[in-house]
């Protein structure tokens, strides 16, 4: 009787401690979700601050493109853009060549001036969508365009589309 | 009364048994929670370690995305204490990699400590078509020697004098190599000017035996520049010489280590430069148009030329995208398309027609 009392005792306290590990877990598990939810979040967020970055770094490049810019004795116009040297890009947007180079650079964007004053043609100098995408931020920045033939600036508007 | 005693025997003996089984299980269960935070603790560090690596390589992207595009500037970076391996298309900090795109970056192999320097030049050939970044740190000396010969002395001068003031470089006459002073330097880099092929490989100062030690050996006159790297005791030739463009892709080989590596940038920039002479000769098809019949007509367009007829434009346009197309590039060539399209603008500017750059 007293033996199978003492066995009963022992169990119980096995019992209590395999309880105690079990709850410890359970908290641990409880801890460990909540960590990870927020680690969650914040990269997500860190890839959102990414996202912007590289759009931010697509505007500058394509601002800064040589092959884009007004020059004069090659002295760079700021904010400016040579409007022959858009037609000739946007003919040339498919030549392989000039794709390899862009894709390195802009990655998958849209980049489109649009001739706001006086009112004239949109230049896509680049395309490369992906075949699916979730958001895709644009920015559009004044910028004016050089006609070489008639000595004239016009008012345009550069227009950076980037695919998430 | 020995039954009782048995008895008593049994239960102490069961006591004993289960304490020490107790304590086994205690041990384990302590040995597993503490194992499963070492693990934790562990995962947390390397952790911390790759995202210091990406915090750190995310800003040098932004650095470097901000010193192309200021061109003609120096900066002086402080970075926190890192090894930065610098490929043609890629960067590292640990096993962190960045993608360099279309950026031309010249830097040693490794650019170690807490500072670095970058340094950006436009590259005009003759129009802008990039801009070149040159990057390197504190902890690199430049060693420049020319021989004795005067187009050798021009050059040297030239090259320090043009060098931005903080790079770590001094100027030493080539009797003067073999005495030149270990200056508690990670890397040197030795800057012969002489004639090629080299009579004799360069040899590494005595006090410089222990210190990572690279050369590059320039040919002014034949405009070659050969590269040597450390191979145990001495500096060995890597592959053959290569022609250099201008004062720009110079100063690149001056500061890439690695040929392989100098060569890849050289072949991004010539890239560029063929993407745009396509659009600069389109360009200037479109313009012609405008001006038929007028003496600016045929500084835009004149007949294809031999290899493609049918494709009409500027000649040394077109001669450009050609030479940029072809492997290996032609750099002799190329800079005679430049001195002639040099020419044809200052006619342009004389005929007050559009310039061509």
């Amino acid at each position: 009787m007293k033996l199978a009392m003492q066995s009963r005792k022992s169990q119980l306290k096995m019992g209590e401690t395999v309880a105690i590990l079990f709850i410890f877990f359970i908290l641990l598990t409880i801890g460990a979700v909540f960590y990870f939810n927020i680690k969650r979040a914040s990269v997500t967020r860190e890839g959102s601050e990414q996202f912007e970055l590289k759009a931010v770094e697509i505007t500058q490049s394509i601002s800064f493109l040589p092959e884009a810019q007004c020059t004069e004795s090659n002295v760079v116009k700021a904010s400016c853009f040579d409007l022959y040297k858009l037609i000739a890009l946007a003919s040339l947007k498919n030549d392989p060549k000039i794709v390899r180079t862009y894709e390195r650079e802009f990655g998958q964007s849209a980049l489109t001036i649009r001739q706001v004053y006086p009112p004239g043609a949109n230049y896509t100098i680049y395309e490369n969508p992906p075949p699916q995408f979730n958001d895709a931020s644009t920015t559009n920045i004044p910028i004016s365009l050089y006609n070489a033939t008639a000595d004239r600036y016009y008012f345009g508007v550069l227009e950076v589309k980037v695919y998430r | 009364m020995v039954n009782k005693h048995l008895r008593r025997r049994l239960r102490k003996k069961a006591q004993e048994t289960e304490q020490q089984f107790n304590w086994i299980f205690i041990l384990i269960i302590g040995a597993l929670i503490l194992a499963f935070f070492a693990y934790i603790v562990l995962k947390q560090k390397a952790a911390s370690e790759i995202k210091l690596a990406v915090t750190i390589a995310k800003q040098l992207n932004t650095i470097l995305t901000g010193a192309k595009l200021s061109s003609g500037t120096f900066q002086d970076i402080p970075i926190p204490e890192t090894t930065i391996r610098f490929a043609c298309n890629d960067y590292f900090i640990g096993d962190v990699g960045q993608r360099l795109g279309n950026r031309i970056l010249f830097a040693p192999n490794f650019v170690e400590g807490n500072r670095i320097f970058t340094w950006t030049l436009d590259w005009n050939v003759p129009f802008k078509v990039s801009s070149f970044l040159y990057v390197t740190t504190p902890f690199v000396r430049y060693v420049i020697v020319p021989s004795v010969a005067d187009e050798s002395q021009l050059l040297a001068k030239r090259l320090n004098s043009t060098l931005p003031a903080k790079i770590n470089r001094e100027l030493v006459a080539d009797v003067d190599l073999p005495n030149v002073a270990n200056l508690n330097d990670k890397r040197v880099r030795i800057v012969i000017i002489q004639g090629l092929p080299a009579v004799s490989a360069p040899s590494i100062p005595q006090a410089l035996a222990n210190v990572e030690a690279s050369a590059l050996v320039i040919d002014p006159a034949q405009r070659k520049v050969q590269f040597y790297e450390k191979l145990g005791a001495v500096l060995a030739p890597v592959g053959a010489p290569i022609d250099y463009l201008d004062d720009e892709s110079l100063f690149g080989a001056l500061f890439t280590e690695s040929r392989e590596e100098y060569e890849c940038s050289m072949n991004k920039a010539y890239d560029r430069l063929n993407s745009a002479s396509k659009i600069y000769a389109k360009k200037f098809v479109l313009i012609s148009n405008n001006y038929v019949g007028t003496a600016c007509e045929g500084f835009y367009k004149g007949p294809g030329l031999v290899e493609s007829p049918e494709q009409q434009g500027n000649q040394d346009l077109l001669s450009l995208v050609a030479l940029t197309t072809a492997t290996p590039v032609d750099v002799q060539k190329i800079s005679e398309s430049v001195q002639n399209l040099i020419n044809t603008n200052t006619k342009l500017q004389l005929n007050s027609c559009p310039l061509l750059f």
